[in-house]
């Protein structure tokens, strides 16, 4: 399963949707204010994957040594590919 | 005394409202007006410096923030919220100023109006 | 192997970055041999009326209009 996050790590959907990603074993596509779930320390014991969209991470200055270790950069194509790669897609929360 | 205070609750670029504060900001500070422009909760972020808007069809908030500046407009950070948001001053856009929420309890007092964004 | 994707868009054109995010997963699909469908509900009808004049940020009307030529399905 992959859970994909639009909203910021203080919104109530950007939370939801990172529980769901940790019970359920599923990895993260971040994207819009999402990307800020990248930064170190933000993602607690959460053990998948973690992918965040470039466009949407130097819009917002972030920069890769801010990042959890774990945090892998994707384009759109990428990200395309990671929605019709067979995996089962839940969001945008 | 500014004559209006507004204040930007919302990180930028997710939604309109940070493109919107800056944009009345200039607007309000080019007919003259004194105007404060308050980041607090995400809005805050709207201050990190280093946004890349290459290619995305994006305005950069970062560039219309300075402009901001250079016009006169008075940009204030909330302390708590820079601390929230993980934001250190090395890593703000200079001439924003770092502030208690006692300090902008008392912007917000003086200020003849105030808007939300 | 070609897929089909199905969006919901359901935000304002400019209110919120969910349009440019549409727009750029369509095209990204389509130009990958995709199938993609849009369905445009609440708010995000308003993405697909004609005359906008946004400046300064994606062109909803321009884009959608652009990647329909290219053959994104749109169904409002």
């Amino acid at each position: 399963m992959i859970v994909m996050i639009k909203s910021a790590p203080d919104t109530t959907d950007g939370a939801t949707g990172l529980t769901l990603a940790k019970e359920g074993g599923a990895d993260l596509v971040l994207l819009q204010n999402g990307v800020y779930f990248a930064q170190k320390d933000r993602l607690g014991s959460f053990s998948g994957q973690v992918y965040l969209l470039d466009d949407d991470k130097r819009l917002r200055g972030l920069k890769d040594s801010e990042l959890d270790a774990r945090a892998k950069t994707i384009d759109f194509d990428k990200l395309t590919d990671l929605i019709t790669g067979g995996k089962k897609v839940v969001g945008m929360f | 005394m500014a004559t209006v205070a507004m204040i930007l609750k919302r990180s930028p670029y997710g939604d309109i409202n940070a493109a919107e504060a800056v944009r009345h900001a200039l607007g309000a500070v080019s007919f003259e007006m004194s105007v404060d422009l308050i980041l607090v909760d995400g809005g805050v972020l709207l201050a990190k410096k280093g946004q890349d808007d290459t290619g995305t069809g994006f305005t950069n908030l970062e560039a219309t923030l300075k402009d901001c500046l250079d016009m006169g407009v008075s940009v204030y950070a909330d302390d708590d919220s820079l601390k929230a948001q993980r934001l250190d001053r090395g890593d703000m856009v200079e001439g924003v100023k770092s502030v208690s929420a006692q300090v902008i309890a008392g912007l917000v007092k003086e200020a003849r109006s105030t808007m939300l964004f | 192997m070609s897929k089909t994707i199905t969006l919901y868009l359901s935000t304002s054109p400019y209110s919120y970055e969910n349009t440019l995010t549409s727009a750029r997963i369509a095209e990204s699909a389509l130009n990958k041999g995709h199938t993609v469908n849009l369905i445009a509900s609440a708010d995000g009808v308003y993405c697909f009326l004609t005359k906008q004049k946004a400046k300064g940020i994606l062109n909803g009307e321009e884009e959608f209009a652009r990647l329909i030529q290219k053959g994104l399905k749109v169904y409002l």
